[in-house]
C-alpha cells in the first residue's frame, strides 16, 4: 500500500502521545530540575578527596605519594608533597599533599586515579552540576574544595564505604597487633635480661693502685 | 590459511625474482609477517589477491612505521703502529712499536620508513596475513607503490600514511593530506615530531609539560607582563 | 521592586514588570540552539532533545540548521585544529545576540586528547565562550543545567549602562578573527583579545 510506511510511524506517535495520558510509563519526560533520575550506585563524575573524622586536613588520606598524578592519563592532576609528617588513621607519621589541584576541565571521569591509589583516599563524587562561566578559577579545583568527609562517602556509594572501611579497620587492628607484640616483646626481654647497670656500692673488680 | 613461510615460496615461485623474507614476530600472538621489496610489490599484490588458494581479498589495515636513524657503538681491536719511549740500553730511546687497543666505534645506522598491510580473505575467511615495505631511507628517497589499484580500501588509508608519515605513494589516484590540512608542512607521528608550542595555560603542568609550559611562564617572569599584552606592543 | 512584593502581587493576579525583565524573559524563553555537534558530547546532546530529559522545555525548541537563524551554538565535541577556523566562520555567520556553550572536557581545554598533534586546546582561545560544562561527557542533566545557568545570565544582562551585553553595544568587538593554517599550527595559536589567560600561579 503506497504511504505504508508513514502510516506505522504516525501509529507508533499516537500510541505514544495518546497512551501518555493513560499510563505513566508512557510519559517517559522527568522533569529537571524538579524531578531527578535516580543515580545507580557506582555513577562516578570527578574525583574527591577522603578524609577520616571532622578536620579536613587533619583527616585526608591521601600521603602524597604521587602516584594518582604519574597514572592519570590527561595528566590532570597536580600534587606538592609536604615537606613534614603527620600520623595517618593507624598512626603512622606520613606525608601529606600541600598542593592538590585538579582541572576538571581535563577530567575524562576514567576513575584510573582511585583504582591505583593504595590508600583509599581518592573516590569518585556523583556531582554533576558544575558548569560554570569561569574558565579559569571555576575549573580547577584545589584540596580544600576536592576534600569531602567519609561521611558524605557512604552517602553516595555505601556499599564501597563500608567495604573500605572494614579493610581499613583491618589494616589497622594489625598495625596495633603488631605495634602490641612488639611492646609485649621489649617488655619481656627487659624483665628476663640480668640488670646491666652495677649497684653503686659494689667495690669495683679489682682495685686500682 | 598457509603458513608464512609457505606463502612465501608461493610468492617466490609466482612472482619469479622477488625478494621476500620472513619478519618473526618474538610475541605470544606469533604473527609473523612478510618484507617485500617495493620493486614487485604490485605484482605480488596481484598474486595475493588472484591466488585461489589464498583469496586475500580484503586490505584491512594500512599503518605506518617510522625506524629512525641508530647510533651503534661497537669496541673494535684496532692495531696500530706508535711512536713510543722504550727502555735501551743508554737510557730512553724512541721506538715504533705496533699496539692493539680497543676501541669504540660509532657509526649512525640510517632510518627507513615502512608501511604494513593487513591482509584477510572474505572468500575463504581466512587471515590476517601482515605485508611491510621499507623505503630507502627518511629523508629524499621515500616513494613506495601504491597498491590502491589492486585493493580500493588502501585510498584513504595510504593518504592518512602519507600525511602523517611522508611515505610518498606513486601511482596512486589523489595522494595528498587526509587528518592535517593541506598547508601543514610536519609529519606528526615521525619520532622526531615537535608538537607546536600552544602550551599557555596549563593549570597541572608536571614532566614533559611543565618544560614546555615553562617557556611561556620564563616569559611572563622575566618581563613581567602578561602574554596578552605582550602581543599589543 | 523587591522580589517578596513581586510575588505577593503575583499570587493576587497583578503582574509587575520592568521592560528589561520581559525582554530577557523572552529572550531566554526561546534559546535556538544551532544543528552543530562535532564528537561524543553530541550524543549526549541529542540525547538531552529527546524524552527523557527534554530540552524543548526550556524553549530549545528547534535546533536551526542554520546560523544566520540561530542564539546558541552548543560547542560539544573535540573541536581539531583542521575544524577551528570552520567553527570560528560559523560563530561569526550568527546573528546577535547569540552565545556559545562549550559542552564536554575536549570543547573547554581540549580534554583528555590534550596532548594530540591536530586538537585545539579550547574552542574558547578564538571565541567568546559563556558556560562551560565539564565532564566527559556530561550527563544530559548538566547540559541542562548549564542551560539553566545560561538563562540566569541572559536574566542578569542589562540594556543600558556600561555593562550592557556586546549585541547592544556598537563598539563591541562583533566579528571575530579566523585563524590561518600555518605551516606547524594555527596562526595565531589564540586570539589574545578573546583568551585572557591568567598567570598560573605555580
Amino acid at each position: 500500500m503506497l504511504g505504508e510506511g508513514i502510516l506505522k510511524g504516525m501509529a507508533e506517535t499516537a500510541r505514544n502521545f495518546f497512551g501518555s495520558y493513560v499510563s505513566k510509563e508512557r510519559l517517559t519526560t522527568v522533569e529537571y530540575p524538579e524531578e531527578r533520575v535516580p543515580t545507580a550506585e557506582n555513577a562516578r563524575v570527578f574525583p574527591f578527596l577522603v578524609y577520616d573524622g571532622a578536620e579536613w586536613e587533619a583527616g585526608m588520606r591521601c600521603v602524597a605519594c604521587q602516584i594518582c598524578e604519574k597514572e592519570c592519563p590527561p595528566k590532570c592532576i597536580l600534587i606538592d608533597k609536604s615537606k613534614d609528617k603527620k600520623p595517618d588513621y593507624a598512626g603512622k607519621p606520613q606525608f601529606y599533599p600541600t598542593r592538590f589541584d585538579i582541572d576538571i576541565s581535563v577530567c575524562m571521569s576514567c576513575q584510573i586515579c582511585v583504582e591505583v591509589c593504595p590508600f583509599e583516599a581518592i573516590k569518585m563524587d556523583t556531582q554533576f552540576e558544575l558548569a560554570t562561566d569561569d574558565r579559569f578559577a571555576g575549573l580547577l579545583l584545589d584540596r580544600k574544595e576536592l576534600a569531602k568527609s567519609n561521611e558524605y562517602y557512604h552517602t553516595i556509594h555505601p556499599t564501597e564505604a563500608t567495604e573500605v572501611d572494614s579493610r581499613l579497620a583491618e589494616e589497622k587492628a594489625k598495625v596495633e597487633a603488631k605495634a602490641k607484640a612488639a611492646a609485649e616483646a621489649a617488655a619481656a626481654k627487659a624483665a628476663a635480661a640480668p640488670n646491666p647497670a652495677p649497684p653503686a656500692d659494689k667495690p669495683p673488680a679489682g682495685g686500682g693502685d | 590459511m598457509k603458513s608464512v613461510e609457505e606463502i612465501k615460496a608461493a610468492i617466490e615461485s609466482a612472482v619469479p625474482g622477488a625478494a621476500v623474507e620472513v619478519v618473526p614476530n618474538p610475541g605470544p600472538a606469533a604473527q609473523h609477517s612478510l618484507r617485500i621489496a617495493p620493486e614487485h610489490a604490485i605484482d605480488i599484490a596481484q598474486f595475493l589477491r588472484d591466488d585461489p588458494e589464498l583469496a586475500l581479498d580484503f586490505l584491512s589495515n594500512v599503518t605506518g612505521v617510522d625506524w629512525p636513524d641508530k647510533e651503534i657503538a661497537e669496541k673494535v681491536k684496532v692495531t696500530r703502529e706508535v711512536k713510543k719511549m722504550v727502555d735501551g740500553p743508554d737510557g730512553k730511546v724512541e721506538q715504533t712499536v705496533q699496539e692493539t687497543v680497543d676501541e669504540t666505534r660509532k657509526r649512525v645506522e640510517p632510518g627507513c620508513l615502512e608501511v604494513v598491510f593487513h591482509l584477510y580473505s572474505i572468500a575463504k575467511t581466512h587471515g590476517p596475513l601482515v605485508i611491510r615495505m621499507r623505503t630507502k631511507n627518511r629523508s629524499d628517497q621515500v616513494e613506495l607503490p601504491s597498491v590502491t589499484p589492486i585493493w580500493r580500501s588502501a585510498e584513504f588509508q595510504e593518504r592518512e600514511v602519507f600525511d602523517l608519515y611522508g611515505i610518498v605513494f606513486t601511482g596512486h589516484p589523489d595522494l595528498r593530506r587526509i587528518l592535517m590540512w593541506d598547508e601543514f608542512k610536519d609529519y606528526p607521528m615521525r619520532k622526531d615530531y615537535v608538537e607546536p608550542d600552544d602550551f599557555e595555560y596549563e593549570p597541572t603542568p608536571h614532566d614533559e609539560v611543565l618544560k614546555r609550559a615553562q617557556k611561556h611562564k620564563g616569559r611572563e617572569q622575566q618581563t613581567g607582563i602578561r602574554d596578552q599584552e605582550r602581543v599589543a606592543e | 521592586m523587591d522580589q517578596q512584593l513581586k510575588i505577593e502581587l503575583g499570587k493576587q493576579g497583578v503582574f509587575v514588570t520592568t521592560i528589561e525583565e520581559l525582554y530577557n524573559w523572552g529572550r531566554r524563553s526561546s534559546v535556538w540552539p544551532m544543528q552543530f555537534g562535532l564528537a561524543c558530547c553530541a550524543i549526549e546532546m541529542i540525547a538531552t532533545t529527546m524524552a527523557r530529559y527534554d530540552m524543548a522545555r526550556f524553549g530549545a525548541e528547534v535546533f536551526r540548521p542554520s546560523p544566520r537563524q540561530a542564539d546558541l551554538m552548543i560547542v560539544s565535541g573535540t573541536v581539531t585544529k583542521k575544524m577551528a577556523p570552520q567553527v570560528v566562520r560559523l560563530y561569526n555567520q550568527m546573528a546577535e545576540p547569540r552565545y556559545v556553550i562549550a559542552m564536554g572536557a575536549c570543547a573547554i581545554s581540549g580534554g583528555p586528547f590534550k596532548q594530540g598533534y591536530n586538537v585545539l586546546k579550547g574552542i574558547d582561545r578564538y571565541i567568546p565562550v559563556d558556560v562551560h560544562i565539564p565532564g566527559c561527557p556530561p550527563r544530559p542533566e548538566a547540559l541542562l543545567q548549564a542551560f539553566i545557568t545560561l538563562q540566569k545570565k541572559i536574566d542578569g544582562q542589562h540594556l543600558t549602562g556600561e555593562d550592557r551585553p556586546r549585541f547592544l553595544d556598537p563598539n563591541a568587538q562583533g566579528e571575530f578573527s579566523v585563524p590561518d593554517q600555518g605551516e606547524h599550527d594555527l596562526e595565531p595559536t589564540s586570539n589574545t583579545g578573546v583568551w585572557p589567560v591568567p598567570i598560573t600561579i605555580r
